[in-house]
């Protein structure tokens, strides 16, 4: 497959669409360092992978390791005063061997004499107590962060972002759980259209055997049922279609809302614009599906109209424009894309809901969405009665 | 007859300068006493640029415009307001604005400047994290100064909207200890007109620290008290047996925290604290706008026992039993902690919490992933308390003396007295008010044993409905009691609406009805009752066990606001909610002790 498609993703400071909400999500819980305050869409902030869901600006062990200018192994000695002595310098220029610091744990985090992960907290100007230095997991790291010094995505070429990912698969089943997670995670938050490049590294009944076995693990696997379902879409279009197909359609027709964001995904990847007008029925027009679905759905096919390819984007964004129209209070979940499309047709609609004085919590995103798709003379945006 | 009118003018006067004349005249006030305005760091992040006037403003009954565009009015206004801004780095964010400040220069300022909502929210992110391993990264002089600065605003403003007699303010901010995650939030609330800058946690994390300061402010002349929120976030902490550092408790430390702490907050937005069907399994009312999960995190609650009010009283009665000091000898209070200046409280139009962050339906009803779940959210509380003027001086004595109550939102009127002469007053008559104070104790208020010479204690007690909300079901006394130093509660129907009976083989009154129509969301007040009042006398009573009685006023089920907003957004109502919800009121108890 040609690896020549420009498709640098930047979600840095971008206002984030439905698909990125599922693009980039948090990577394993660690219940002690979670502070989260309740937002509604992630985003990589500077160089620090950030969910703000979760508020877990760390991400995956590794993701806070290749996310922090200065990394270093070291041994707590004291755990009252917080001192550790460098054993040795992982990245940057802060820690040098040997040298007596001051380390910050968690307090949840137990007393721990054997190596610890120090990372340095810019914003706090000290050296964080992030996790074992465990050794299979050191070299695994190390191995990654020599290799990509630069965790930037910005400044990839697709091909550089899918050999990336191609670097990680071996580890997705690995048995040590922080490898594994760091695996997942990685090609997890990966842009889905650098996914389409990994079509040849599965077949289709691997992957479902694998999910069939997934399907009777416990719910914290549910991020990798979710990649290996997305995986199962890619593979399937290039080799069995049929097989994978079958095993989508038959999940589908019980799916928990959970689930559903990525069987759409797949079922959308499978079987392209054919899907649309069954899914935009099926799930964002019967009125007896819950918010979750509707978003999942959403989601779905935002991720698929943001990537080229297989589903048209006149096509979801007809879909989105019926949204505005006829679940008018569902608008917002849609408006970033539209915006993002510079749908002219909506202005109108628009318009009107902002004079009616009609879902006021819209309005913000209403005005934001006129003056950036009205044309600047557009006497609508020039009538638009302020809120005050 | 000169003499005559002399005689009765000078009567008059010596009954209106009695105690009883002023206590029998005590009104029902309603206030807030937990909001957050533009100078709390995490408000500001939300969104929220609403000052203290506006909050005011709002309380007295002027129109604001949530964060998200949309205005709000209260129906009716509010008696008083306490603003309680965050202590610590009060005001600090906003600086980061001003140019000319340091604080503009500040690490975490290009991403509180953001001009995308969402990057400036990471900013809570690195605050909290860096705050959390004890390098918060504001200088602590830059931050002492600004918050001075701001608290000087704070209490220009609370001093400028006081109208006493209308309306009443108080100069308060919010004490915000939360290690782990573990809820140990308190909002300090001042008598005065004048008060030093606030006591946060940059100061420290242990509430034991805060108290002796407390006691500092107090000795200079200027009395304050602490209102604990949210023990239901804190896992178990915020009641524990123990000291903070892990210490037993002593005397001394129960007088101190009962000094500084006379009330709790029983309900808020972040859930209800007064019990959970884990401890309290017979209690079938027990599941009401429960959250259980740490503060601002998505990690589960897994300690009930420490992180109930009920489940203290019954701990305070056991330590009374085994080291005869009670450190949960605390009233009951209700409050919003809505950080938009806007208090959310009303069913059919709470804007949520967060500003931008739940102001909208679609916001509010996401299932989150690995959030706190703002579905579960709940469109409360309120304050009660009875005082004899609408000014600081009688709302602040009335909070002392804990003659208080929290209601979920409606502004349910509730008064509970107790006494072991009680059997002729009937609640409602003319002249009862006078009578019960006159023959025993108002809720907060104490029983001594030796005053009843073995009689079980009677309790005279009356609700009355909201006018704009529904109507009555019934009213319950709920009891804890101690044996040797082992708890129990139970809880008591006293009166009800309608013509139910208790069911004899279950003990339980039957279900009052539910009127409400799932599609329209509109309820009528064909059932339930405008005013419930009685008497009750403890049939279970032991004269050698310490107790305490508090009452629970239940109104009729009314939607929760989640079913406005499916309707609003044309999907169904999650069902892992509640659909419909029984509205409540809570006074403080009334103890009795055998010690």
């Amino acid at each position: 497959m040609p690896l020549t498609i420009s498709d640098r993703r930047s979600s840095r400071c971008a206002r984030p669409t439905a698909g990125d909400l599922i693009q980039s999500r948090c990577s394993i819980v660690k219940p002690a360092s979670h502070v989260l305050i309740p937002l509604l869409a992630p985003l990589i902030i500077s160089d620090v992978a950030a969910c703000v869901i979760c508020l877990d600006p760390q991400g995956s062990l590794l993701d806070q390791m290749q996310t922090s200018r200065d990394v270093v192994v070291a041994r707590c000695v004291d755990s009252t005063s917080g001192e550790y002595q460098i054993v040795r310098s992982i990245r940057g220029y802060r820690g040098r061997r040997g040298t007596s610091v001051r380390g910050c744990r968690e307090s949840a985090i137990p007393f721990d004499p054997t190596k610890r992960i120090l990372r340095w907290h810019d914003i706090g100007q000290f050296w964080m107590d992030v996790g074992p230095a465990d050794e299979e997991f050191l070299a695994f790291a190390e191995q990654m962060i020599l290799r990509y010094s630069s965790t930037s995505a910005d400044s990839l070429s697709l091909e550089e972002q899918v050999n990336r990912l191609v670097a990680f698969i071996p580890f997705l089943e690995h048995s040590n759980p922080l490898i594994a997670e760091a695996a997942i995670n990685r090609l997890a938050g990966a842009p889905y259209q650098t996914l389409r490049y990994l079509d040849a590294y599965w077949t289709p009944a691997a992957l479902i055997s694998r999910l069939d076995q997934l399907a009777e693990e416990s719910a914290d696997v549910a991020e990798r049922r979710s990649l290996y379902v997305k995986l199962l879409g890619v593979c399937g279009r290039s080799t069995d279609l049929p097989v994978a197909n079958s095993w989508i359609q038959s999940r589908l027709d019980n799916a928990k809302a959970e689930e559903l964001e990525a069987l759409l995904t797949a079922s959308l990847e499978l079987r392209g614009d054919s899907e649309i007008d069954h899914i935009a029925t099926e799930y964002l027009f019967d009125p007896g599906r819950s918010l979750t679905e509707i978003a999942a759905t959403i989601s779905a096919l935002s991720t698929h109209a943001n990537c080229d390819g297989v589903v048209s984007q006149i096509r979801v964004q007809q879909a989105f424009r019926t949204i505005v129209s006829n679940r008018t209070p569902l608008m917002e979940l849609v408006l970033a894309d539209l915006q993002k499309w510079k749908d002219e047709s909506l202005i109108p609609v628009l318009y009107e809901i902002r004079q009616t004085n009609a879902q006021p919590w819209n309005h913000q995103l209403i005005d934001a969405y006129l003056a950036a798709v009205a044309p600047r003379d557009h006497s609508t945006a020039a009538a638009l009665v302020p809120d005050d | 007859m000169r003499s005559h009118t002399k005689t009765l003018t000078g009567l008059l006067l010596l009954s209106l300068c009695s105690p009883l004349f002023g206590q029998a005249t005590r009104k029902p006030l309603f206030g807030e006493t937990h909001i957050h305005t533009v100078w709390s760091f995490d408000a500001y992040l939300f969104n929220t640029r609403a000052t203290p006037d506006d909050a005011y403003d709002f309380a007295k009954g002027k129109p604001l415009k949530h964060p998200l565009g949309q205005i709000y009015q209260l129906s009716r206004p509010l008696d008083f307001m306490a603003v309680t801004d965050h202590g610590f780095y009060l005001g600090a964010f906003a600086k980061m604005k001003d140019k000319s400040h340091p604080l503009s220069r500040n690490r975490l300022a290009a991403k509180v400047n953001h001009p995308d909502p969402d990057v400036m929210a990471t900013a809570f992110v690195d605050l909290i994290v860096a705050a959390r391993m004890g390098r918060p990264p504001i200088d602590p002089k830059i931050a002492k100064e600004v918050e001075a600065e701001t608290w000087a605003q704070v209490v220009e403003s609370a001093n400028r909207h006081y109208e006493p007699g209308k309306f009443t303010t108080f100069v308060a901010y919010e004490y915000t200890a939360s290690p782990n995650g573990q809820n140990l939030h308190r909002n300090v609330i001042f008598k005065a007109d004048t008060a030093p800058p606030p006591f946060t946690r940059n100061d420290s994390q242990n509430p034991e620290d805060l108290w002796s300061w407390m006691d500092t402010v107090r000795e200079d002349g200027m009395d304050l008290l602490a209102i604990p929120h949210n023990s239901n976030l804190s896992d178990g902490l915020m009641f524990e047996r123990q000291m903070f550092e892990g210490q037993p408790f002593t005397a001394d430390y129960a007088a101190k925290r009962m000094r500084n702490e006379p009330l709790v907050e029983v309900t808020q937005v972040k859930g209800t604290s007064e019990t959970h069907p884990a401890l309290s399994p017979n209690d079938e009312f027990a599941d009401f706008e429960l959250v259980e999960q740490r503060v601002a995190s998505n990690i589960a609650v897994t300690k009930f026992a420490g992180s109930y009010v009920r489940d203290a009283y019954r701990a305070g009665l056991e330590f009374q039993d085994k080291q005869k000091f009670n450190p949960y000898r605390f009233g009951l209070i209700a409050a919003s902690d809505s950080h938009t200046c806007i208090v959310p409280v009303e069913e059919d139009s709470y804007s949520g919490k967060v500003g931008s962050r739940d102001g909208s339906p679609v916001r509010r009803l996401q299932t989150p992933s690995q959030t706190m779940d703002m579905r579960k959210f709940s469109a409360s509380g309120l304050a009660g308390v009875w005082a004899e003027q609408n000014d600081r001086d009688s709302i602040f004595d009335a909070m002392r003396r804990k003659e208080t109550w929290g209601t979920s939102g409606p502004r349910i009127i509730v008064r509970l007295f107790g006494g072991f002469d009680m059997g002729g007053i009937k609640p409602g008559e003319d002249g009862w008010v006078k009578a019960a104070y006159e023959s025993g104790v108002s809720m907060g208020g104490e029983l001594k044993a030796a005053d009843g010479n073995g009689k079980a204690p009677t309790f005279a007690f009356w609700a009355l409905k909201d006018s704009e909300s529904a109507n009555l079901d019934r009213i319950q006394i709920v009891k804890g009691w101690s044996v040797n130093g082992e708890s129990q509660e139970k809880v008591y129907d006293v009166s009800w609406s309608g013509g139910r009976s208790i069911d004899p083989s279950t003990g339980k009154l039957p279900a009052v009805g539910n009127t409400v129509n799932m599609d329209t969301l509109e309820y009528t007040n064909s059932i339930g009752s405008v005013e419930l009042s009685g008497t009750w006398t403890d049939p279970d009573f032991v004269a050698e066990q310490n107790a305490f009685y508090y009452l629970r006023a239940i109104e009729i089920p009314t939607p929760r606001w989640s079913m406005f907003d499916a309707k609003a957004l044309g999907i169904p109502h999650p069902e892992d909610l509640h659909a419909v919800i029984q509205e409540r009121a809570y006074t403080s108890p009334i103890w009795y002790d055998h010690h």
